[in-house]
């Protein structure tokens, strides 16, 4: 599945990012994407209403970590793997919410399937990026992608 | 203390967070900090059946729950709430990404006195905190 409409995918994605996590983001050339050592992280999450579907958010296990330290208040090193996985879940499940409604308006009913979480690599990560549109984000430098799942 | 001494409220409240994301209870608790709300104990809960637990054995001032959750989704906790004689007046402030108009109507026949959508601010949440548990001093 693709992303209907980019621009608002990418305009719920920077604002959950300021007002959630304190994270600065702007979009991103997906040239600019670099290998990751540890790999990318991939959650999904699907979404049944008016529109059936998933969003997909990859991101690399080390914003996922700055991510959970901003949203728990503590330093980054403090946070376990299992916090900033939690962590990449919940700031997917609050862009998925506001994306359908800026979407769809206040009158559709969603429901949204709990967050499923991936380990991926840079390959799978350019091939997915080729098969779907997205969006892509510099988050404090390091890169996040957003799209359609399958 | 006992439920039917709601009236005088204590200058810092028992509250209860319930959320299958460990980071959205924690992120409530830090918001809660940066709001000011005075806190004395922050029960935390990952499904409305775990909340009702706590609930039956703890005295609770407020109670913020997310919808969707596993075990026991927020609306059934909420309705299990109402239909408690000691519960019902426990206020809730339902934290959500719905912010549909059918869902808001579905929470309110539940009983629902207040809901935030995320992402949700300090100030959104001092808002809802005043408006049910004015501290009486």
């Amino acid at each position: 599945m693709n992303v209907e409409n980019t621009d608002i995918l990418q305009s719920a994605a920077i604002e959950a990012l300021e007002r959630f996590a304190f994270l600065l983001a702007d979009p991103m050339e997906q040239s600019a994407l670099t290998a990751s050592a540890d790999g990318f992280w991939q959650a999904q999450v699907a979404f049944r209403g008016p529109r059936q579907g998933a969003l997909v958010l990859i991101a690399t296990p080390l914003l996922a970590r700055q991510l959970a330290a901003n949203l728990y208040g503590t330093e980054g090193s403090a946070i376990t793997p299992e916090q900033a996985e939690d962590a990449l879940k919940e700031l997917l499940n609050v862009i998925c919410g506001d994306y359908l409604h800026r979407m769809d308006g206040s009158a559709s009913i969603y429901d949204l399937s709990a967050p499923a979480l991936t380990t991926v690599s840079g390959e799978k990560v350019q091939a997915w990026l080729a098969r779907h549109g997205h969006v892509f984000l510099a988050v404090e430098g390091h890169p996040m992608i957003l799209s359609g799942g399958d | 203390m006992t439920r039917t001494e709601r009236g005088t409220q204590p200058m810092a409240f028992n509250i209860l967070v319930v959320d299958d994301s460990l980071t959205a209870r924690t992120f409530v608790a830090r918001t809660l900090e940066l709001a000011g709300v005075p806190v004395n104990q922050l029960y935390q809960a990952r499904n409305g059946q775990e909340a009702l637990d706590v609930l039956a054995r703890e005295w609770v001032d407020l109670v913020f729950a997310d919808i969707n959750m596993p075990v026991m989704n927020g609306v059934e906790m909420i309705r299990r709430m109402r239909a408690d004689e000691l519960l019902r007046s426990v206020p809730v402030i339902v934290i959500t990404t719905d912010r549909s108009d059918g869902r808001m109507a579905e929470l309110r026949a539940a009983g629902i006195q207040s809901y935030l959508t995320k992402p949700l601010t300090p100030e959104d949440l001092k808002r809802a905190v005043d408006q049910l548990l004015p501290v009486r001093g």
